[in-house]
């Protein structure tokens, strides 16, 4: 076992840090950067630095280094406030599928603009009846000659009016059980017949968004992986998004502007900064180990559970440290706001303490 | 003991939410929460007259009804159920209450029965100069509530309490823009402005445990509805093939929010049953329900984001309404810590 950080990280980190402070002060900061931070230039430097998909593998036209450089980057841009929104779903989630899953066609054609910071991708799972049944989807894809025509509706798409392109998951067959006959497949959003309708979110933004398919044409070559395998696929993708730091430092920022206001005389708060801290610290344990692949398999389920769970701690305890002024409409409302989320997508609360049961504990379903 | 409700309170209660649920519904809460103003004047009346809700804990001899708090409770738990947007909280909840105490009851308070005076009270306190017989207020008043249109601001200052017109020389108003749109609150620059002594600046500590009670009373009616609206939907949203509150992680964690709105409802009742029948309990009652109902509150609207899924995270659904106003009133007059502190103080513990 070993616990230290190598010169380099040590190093990757420092410079992180410094990168962060001055897109802050460049670009602003917003409470949860990974899903408001939408700044394509900033993207661009980050990509001009090599840190887009540091880790992916070189063949790929990664850095090919370990997993866990770019949750150190992470950590600190996100923890900061700085703006990732515009590459983060493509880099985090897309590439790695596309790289694992896809053609070598796909791989040249979609991973480079992915690493040059220049393409901005959502996620086409949830539908308005399947949620956390993910399996019980409706979109379907139907083969017409060398394409599929797809028919069905999205929501909750995050980034679904700014991105170029949707990774969508359908269904291709409804032979069989409902988790079989769903595929995956890469779908250009300026496709004639895609309709996007924002949604306001309960803090006022709107960064996702209801996606409508009418008669879409997709080139059958843009499938990814198996035809009917993407249950599989896709979970293996929701291990990425589950099992990131992201999920631990969404609000990190605004805590860090609570500590500088905080009574630290006081003995609850003491206390309570303290279970913060504790938690934050075995949260990022956790997102590590995730990162070394050491985690039991699955388990990413439960290192989301234990780090957003702590993201409501802490919006909690940012409101009360600003007292009175939390009731006021701004970083600390928003951030309360917002906390709400983290423990409902990318699978809610109970469905991972479900999961975790299920596939780690092994208790009967 | 006795929990039941009088016939005449189960007949204001039955009143009170048939009109608010007319007058109240999301539409209206809505459209007057985005609106500056933030309340519906023609509304606003009818409460007053038709009603006679204004009046009601206040005396007859004043214009009033001359029922006790547990009534002025069932009202506002209504209007917590139904987000009620108006003024009502800041002129029957607060400002009433310090009249009452005040030298000045009589000729505020027939005013405030009619619904014809919209008035407030700072928590924060004022710098008063005296001349003669004439004062003057100079301060920065935070938070007030509805501060921005009310005819009446109550402020303290020094040993005493004050009065001062809201359109008084000397008066800058700024509206907040807040998390909870449904209760508006401003920031007042009082320059030099013409105040009334009215009573003694005690009288606020008194008014504060009666509006924590009402606040309680209103955040029990809130959280009961997010409670009943929550577990409709666990009845008819399906996932998996069944309806979701078919899954025992939802059924446990419904009966855990029951709990918390029962026992809220219990320390609500029993804080305004001890304002109008044993005053010696109001303080330790007060202080514990106002910590509990806050969290209670605060408890159930969280968790009915959750239940609702994507749905509950969206401005179109009304649970985000519910939660504004739970972690708004959770942080109004104190956070439940500074009352558990009250608590264990007033136990003389
Ligand atoms: C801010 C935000 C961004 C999102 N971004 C995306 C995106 O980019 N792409 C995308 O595809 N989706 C996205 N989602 C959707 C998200 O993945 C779903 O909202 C989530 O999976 C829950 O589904 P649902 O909303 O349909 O809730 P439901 O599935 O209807 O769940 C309602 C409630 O029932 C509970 N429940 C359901 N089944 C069980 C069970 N078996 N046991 C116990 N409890 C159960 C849930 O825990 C929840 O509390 C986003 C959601 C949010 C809030």
């Amino acid at each position: 076992m070993d616990f230290s950080w190598t010169a380099q990280q040590q190093q990757l980190r420092a410079e992180a840090k410094e990168v962060a402070a001055d897109a802050v002060a460049r670009y602003g900061w917003t409470a949860d950067s990974w899903i408001n931070g939408y700044c394509p230039p900033f993207a661009r430097e980050l990509a001009a630095r090599g840190w887009i998909g540091i880790s992916w593998p070189k063949e790929f036209g990664g850095a090919g280094r370990p997993a866990i450089d770019r949750m150190i980057i992470a950590e600190e841009l996100i923890g900061a406030g700085a703006p990732v929104g515009s590459y983060w779903v493509a880099e985090r989630q897309m590439g790695p599928s596309i790289f694992t899953f896809g053609t070598a066609d796909q791989q040249q054609r979609y991973l480079p603009a992915i690493l040059a910071g220049e393409a901005t991708w959502c996620i086409g799972m949830s539908e308005p009846g399947a949620g956390s049944d993910l399996a019980s989807l409706r979109t379907r894809a139907v083969r017409d000659g060398e394409d599929f025509v797809v028919n069905g509706q999205k929501i909750w798409t995050s980034f679904g009016a700014v991105s170029d392109f949707v990774y969508l998951i359908c269904r291709t067959s409804a032979d069989g059980p409902p988790h079989a006959g769903i595929s995956e497949l890469i779908v250009s959003m300026d496709s004639p017949g895609i309709e996007v309708r924002p949604i306001k979110d309960m803090a006022g933004g709107a960064h996702f968004c209801e996606v409508f398919f009418t008669d879409v044409r997709v080139p059958a070559t843009n499938l990814v992986g198996v035809a009917g395998a993407a249950f599989k696929q896709t979970m293996r993708q929701l291990e990425h998004e589950r099992g990131g730091i992201d999920r631990l430092v969404s609000n990190h920022a605004l805590y860090r502007r609570a500590l500088d206001r905080a009574d630290m005389t006081d003995p609850l708060v003491r206390q309570e900064v303290a279970q913060l801290e504790t938690r934050y610290r075995l949260g990022r344990l956790l997102v590590y180990r995730e990162a070394l692949g050491q985690a039991p398999k699955g388990f990413s389920a439960a290192t989301k559970l234990f780090c957003t769970e702590h993201e409501r701690k802490v919006a909690d305890f940012t409101a009360r440290t600003f007292g009175a002024d939390a009731m006021l409409a701004g970083d600390v409302s928003r951030g309360l706001c917002y906390a709400n989320s983290y423990t409902i997508m990318g699978g809610t609360s109970n469905i991972l303490r479900n999961i975790v049961a299920e596939r780690i504990l092994g208790l009967p379903r | 003991m006795d929990f039941a409700l009088s016939p005449e309170q189960a007949e204001l209660q039955r009143t009170v939410r048939a009109f608010l649920s007319e007058k109240s519904d999301d539409a209206a809460v809505r459209r007057l929460m985005e609106a500056e103003v933030g309340y519906d004047t023609a509304v606003w009346h009818q409460m007053a007259t038709q009603l006679g809700l204004h009046g009601l804990a206040i005396a007859e001899e004043h214009g009033g009804a001359g029922f006790g708090l547990q009534e002025q409770a069932i009202v506002f738990e209504e209007m917590g159920r139904a987000l009620l947007c108006a003024p009502y909280f800041a002129t029957v909840a607060l400002a009433a209450p310090a009249l009452a105490l005040s030298d000045a009851a009589a000729q505020y308070l027939p005013d405030i029965a009619a619904g014809a005076t919209i008035a407030t009270v700072s928590t924060d306190a004022a710098t008063a100069v005296q001349q003669r017989a004439d004062w003057t207020l100079t301060g920065e008043l935070d938070h007030v509530l509805d501060g921005h249109l009310a005819d009446l601001i109550l402020v303290s200052a020094g040993d005493g309490l004050f009065a001062v017109a809201g359109d008084a020389n000397g008066v800058k108003r700024e509206l907040l823009a807040t998390m909870d749109q449904t209760r508006k609150q401003a920031r007042l620059t009082l320059d030099s402005v013409p105040a009334r002594r009215i009573g003694s600046a005690a009288i606020l500590g008194q008014v504060l445990d009666i509006a924590v009670v009402l606040l309680a009373a209103e955040q029990v009616g809130g959280a009961s509805a997010c409670l009943e609206q929550t577990v409709e939907y666990a009845k008819v949203r399906e996932q998996f093939g069944r309806p979701i509150g078919s899954f025992q992680a939802i059924k446990h964690t419904w009966t855990e929010m029951l709990l918390e709105v029962e026992s809220a409802r219990a320390a609500a009742q029993y804080a305004a049953w001890a304002a109008d029948a044993a005053p010696e309990e109001l303080p330790v009652a007060a202080a514990l329900a106002k910590a509990h109902c806050s969290e209670a509150y605060a408890r159930v609207a969280t968790e009915s984001i959750q239940l609702h899924g994507g749905i509950g995270f969206t401005w179109e659904h009304r649970t985000h309404l519910y939660y504004k106003r739970a972690k708004s009133s959770e942080l109004l007059f104190g956070a439940p810590a500074a009352h558990r502190e009250q608590l264990v103080t007033r136990l003389a513990l």
